[in-house]
């Protein structure tokens, strides 16, 4: 399943093709994830906890910068993860490409995500949901750990959203559920006869 | 003095549906609905994997919650010889997983507790070490070189293939096509879909040690064949078991089957000598339990230029999931998929097809369909059409020109059936009249200018109902009749049971109605009651239109066995001889003096108060009904749509359906069974599909992408009807309650395919989606196949 989304930062191209370089500082900014051990170049292993509604997701996993090419400023990752109890398996790879805005950079994020186990039946649309709101979170906390550093603070001293907590996130995905269900009700369908 | 039958509530009778009266006032008895005392609960751990070997199940977290009263494995069902279990098509099914899993889904561990959270949280705290294998997902995959072979359970078993079964005559087909000026082909795919009654499934056993006795209620359209299963898997005497089926919200086929959840909620019971009870959740429903279809079908038909049918080649590959389960008569291997072709004069026809495994769930089931059915008439439909867009004919002029003629009955069809009656081309011509034929062709011709795309399908089909005759369908041996029991009280009123049970069909109403037209009791004096073993006579449940073929006609022929006794009783009161008396709706009388006689209810009283000598008192008795035939309705259903050329979306214009299901009882509930048959046709070809990823995942597991129609989406209808009626039945009736959803979906389809003709594409398969409809107008191929394989060709 391919996810697509874009956002802005208010700094230049640079500072956030940096920040997309220390990959301790992008894991900090995606809630629940936490990086436990570096086991070689650009190789991580680390877990994501999700929380969601009665389900809690403990992934352990890998991921890898693939590719990272300083002159389009794009980058690839790849990352591989099993939950804990054997409740299903995740893979993904994540695009992100930079470019420049009026505003400062805008980020283009490409993420082709594969959900197998507990995780793949909340189907395709409650995924889709719940990936933007990671997604979103992980711009705003991008954003603070930016300005934090931009003013000359440490950013690991600046608080992060909580990790991927049960309520927020499933609260948020199931608004765009519901709009969702809204618009199919309401929007494009007009039945032509009764 | 002659009783009006229609007043009385009998045949032909709108009459209210007395089951209403208490569901709409919420008081409906549904298996949810009933807690007995210190009733424990139980929750299913199912597969996140679709294809896995178990490596090991810690289940230490599990039991030290409190409140957890028993983990159940694969291990410990093992140990009690209950890790597998027989299913209805001879093959064996897992309980609880044991070796590996074979769908996401599958049941692999249970949690009995207090209450249902508890056991959820405890479903959750049990680890499961699995290895992951390679999924099959199609029988393309499943009967590849070198695939992984699902069953290894099996001994013997060295492929996917489940059966090879071919019928029909392949010489004189083969002989047909040669001499054919024009063949016809067409390959499509009719998708998985779920019945999704808007119940799920559940049970609650209770064994009670002091009488050993086991009362398990439970979703079940089949309550008898359930108790003989569960004393020849558990083991317990049959006499010690009672099945009761309570109120049922829908089936449609889903609540045919034998479930794990079932048979461990037995064990749990009998372990802790406490009931307990499972409900399933709407996903574990969705994903586990009893699908429809996901056939696909190839074949050609042998034609002459002007479009007379000379014979027909078919061939099916059949997914049938992880475990061979499907509820059908034992003969047929892939249901009754040969009764296509049965409403046209072919003289020669061949079938063979395949069953193969695949990591999906297990559980064929005729939704809301008589074993496959579905399928034929729709390869048929969807045929004819090919057929009549190939030779360049009307496609109304080519189902006529095939039709086996109204004196031509009893007919035998391509593949063996006989059919007995049908008014063919009257229900066709009332349909096109209906629909606006000749006017909507100019319209047609006249929007296209306008770059507007309309389109008109037509599907006509008749279809075999009420399985058996016991000669030929039985399941696990027992033979398909059924039966009733009638017991008249002495006050004239009465119950009646039977070995049916209703999902929604409205039995407690229709059944009174057939009473009242034998007897003349009117239909408020009976109550009717099915679903409890211990007290219904034995039958082989409700589906596949079997109701009224089978078990009313077993409550026609009780009535009419009390009414011979009645008879007697009569004669004896008016103290003349049985030969000299005659019978009006609801009364007995002297034949040379017309006002003098006895109503049924004064019969009724005599009965239990002044017998003739030598007569048992009492008024009551019972019939089995072996049906000599199937019954076979015939529906014509016309749909007119537009297509957005711009977004491929389609919306219907206008739906008119013809049905032909022989007498009516209740003409209210049968127009209401057929809106209700549409409006599934119409789900399944515009949006309902169960679909899997290259995993095997089920991406179908939930009401957000397992698109169901409501209200707002699903057209009007409209509704004729012609009346033949059944020459072998009691009352005239044929079944109906499945016509309008096996017949429906192909009148959709090609009338969408109808509107895209001049873009040369041939078959978009189901359901039509946008996103299909869209790619074949703009690349002006055919889209064909399920996810993950789906291809433009």
């Amino acid at each position: 399943m391919m996810i697509k989304q874009d956002f802005e930062a208010a700094q230049s191209i640079d500072t956030v093709w940096d920040f997309f370089g220390d990959i301790p500082q992008v894991a900090a900014s995606l809630p629940g994830a936490e990086l436990t051990d570096e086991i070689g170049e650009d190789h991580y292993q680390g877990t994501v906890a999700i929380r969601l509604g009665p389900i809690k997701l403990e992934f352990d996993g890998e991921a890898k910068i693939k590719e990272r090419n300083d002159a389009d400023k794009t980058i690839v990752v790849e990352a591989t993860g099993a939950d804990k109890k054997g409740r299903g398996q995740a893979a993904l790879q994540l695009v992100a490409s930079l470019t420049p805005s009026p505003g400062g950079t805008k980020v283009d994020i490409a993420l082709d995500l594969q959900v197998s186990g507990a995780a793949a039946q909340y189907g395709r649309g409650m995924i889709s949901d719940v990936t933007s709101v990671l997604l979103t979170d992980f711009a705003t906390n991008m954003q603070n750990r930016l300005q934090a550093a931009q003013s000359g603070l440490d950013p690991n001293q600046v608080a992060s959203l909580k990790p991927a907590s049960g309520l927020s996130i499933g609260l948020r995905a199931m608004r765009m559920a519901l709009v969702r269900v809204f618009r199919r009700f309401f929007l494009p369908y007009r039945p032509r006869t009764r | 003095m002659t009783i009006d039958e229609i007043k009385i509530g009998g045949l032909g009778a709108s009459r209210s549906r007395v089951e209403d009266n208490r569901f709409v006032r919420g008081k409906g008895n549904y298996i949810d609905d009933i807690s007995l005392p210190g009733m424990l609960h139980m929750e299913i751990l199912r597969s996140p994997l679709a294809h896995a070997r178990i490596k090991s199940i810690d289940a230490s977290a599990a039991w030290a919650i409190p409140g957890v009263r028993l983990v159940l494995t694969g291990e410990l069902m093992a140990s009690r010889n209950l890790a597998w279990m027989p299913t209805l098509s001879y093959d064996t099914q897992a309980v609880l997983a044991t070796d590996k899993v074979r769908f996401q889904g599958q049941e692999v561990a249970c949690v009995v507790a207090d209450d249902p959270y508890i056991a959820k949280d405890a479903c959750e705290a049990i680890i499961v070490d699995y290895e992951p294998l390679a999924a099959i997902v199609n029988p393309t995959q499943a009967m590849a070189d070198g695939a992984p072979i699902i069953r290894d359970d099996k001994e013997n078993q060295h492929d996917n293939v489940i059966f090879d079964w071919e019928i029909g005559d392949k010489d004189g087909t083969d002989r047909a096509f040669a001499d054919a000026d024009v063949v016809s082909e067409l390959e499509l795919h009719y998708p998985r879909s779920h019945p999704s009654p808007i119940e799920t499934c559940g049970s609650i056993a209770d064994f009670d040690r002091s009488t050993s006795k086991l009362t398990l209620y439970m979703t079940s359209q089949a309550p008898h064949i359930i108790r003989a299963a569960v004393a020849m898997v558990a083991e317990l005497p049959e006499h010690m078991i009672r099945v009761v089926s309570p109120d049922l919200g829908g089936g449609f086929g889903n609540k045919v089957p034998i479930y794990p959840g079932y048979v461990v909620s037995i064990l749990a019971s009998i372990l802790l000598e406490r009931p307990v009870k499972w409900i399933e959740d709407k996903t574990g429903n969705l994903i586990s339990t009893g699908f429809g279809r996901d056939i696909y079908l190839r074949g050609q038909l042998a034609l002459r230029k002007d479009g007379k049918i000379l014979g027909v080649r078919m061939h099916a590959d059949s997914d049938h999931g992880a475990f061979f389960s499907d509820a059908q008569p034992s003969k047929f291997k892939i249901g009754l998929l040969h009764s296509a072709f049965a409403c046209y004069d072919i003289p020669a026809a061949h079938l063979t097809a395949r069953g193969v495994y695949t990591n999906k769930a297990p559980g064929g089931v005729a939704y809301r369909c008589s074993f496959r059915v579905t399928e034929a008439m729709f390869f048929q439909e969807r045929m004819v059409q090919a057929a009549a867009d190939d030779l360049g004919i009307d496609q109304a002029e080519i189902r006529r020109l095939n039709f086996v003629r109204d004196d031509d009955f009893p007919h035998r069809t391509p593949f063996g059936f006989l059919t007995d009656s049908g008014q063919y081309r009257k229900c066709l011509d009332i349909g096109l009249e209906a629909i606006g034929y000749e006017d909507f062709l100019k319209e047609k011709q006249e929007a296209k200018k306008n770059g507007r795309l309309l389109g008109i399908g037509i599907s006509t089909m008749t279809e075999p109902l009420g399985a058996g005759n016991s000669r030929e369908y039985d399941i696990l041996g027992i033979k398909m009749f059924d039966s009733a029991e009638l017991r008249v009280h002495m006050t004239g009123k009465a119950i009646l049971r039977t070995g049916a049970k209703s999902q929604g069909q409205g039995h407690e109403t229709t059944w009174a109605q057939i009473v009242a037209h034998e007897l003349g009791i009117p239909a408020e004096d009976i109550v009717v009651e099915e679903g409890d073993t211990d007290t219904a006579p034995f039958g082989m449940g409700t589906y596949a239109s079997r109701s009224t073929p089978v078990a009313g006609a077993a409550v026609s022929m009780v009535s009419r066995k009390i009414r011979a006794k009645a008879r007697k009783i009569a004669a004896h009161l008016l103290e003349v001889s049985e030969e000299d008396i005659d019978w009006e709706l609801g009364r007995f009388f002297v034949r040379s003096s017309p006002d003098t006689g006895v109503t049924i209810q004064e019969c009724a009283m005599a009965a239990y108060s002044n017998v003739p000598d030598g007569m048992e008192p009492g008024l009551e008795n019972n019939a089995y009904y072996d049906p000599p035939n199937l019954t076979w309705p015939f529906g014509c259903y016309i749909t007119t749509v537009e297509v957005d050329p711009e977004t491929g979306v389609w919306d219907v214009l206008k739906v008119v359906a013809v049905d032909d299901c022989g007498v009516r009882i209740n003409p209210m509930i049968v127009e209401g069974q057929i809106m209700g048959g549409l409006a599934e046709a119409y789900a399944i070809s515009s949006m309902q599909m169960i679909t899997f990823d290259e995993q095997g995942n089920c991406v179908g597991s939930n009401y957000m992408d397992y698109l169901l129609p409501t209200a707002w989406e699903t057209p009007g209808f409209e509704l004729h009807e012609v009346v033949t009626p059944c020459p072998h039945h009691p009352i005239g009736a044929k079944g109906v309650g499945e016509c309008a959803t096996v017949g429906g979906p192909a009148a959709f389809v090609n009338a969408v395919l109808d509107a895209l003709k001049d873009t040369g594409v041939r078959n978009i398969d189901m359901p039509l989606l946008p996103d299909r409809v869209y790619e074949a107008l703009t690349e002006h191929h055919d889209v064909s196949g399920a996810p993950p394989l789906r291809t433009g060709s």
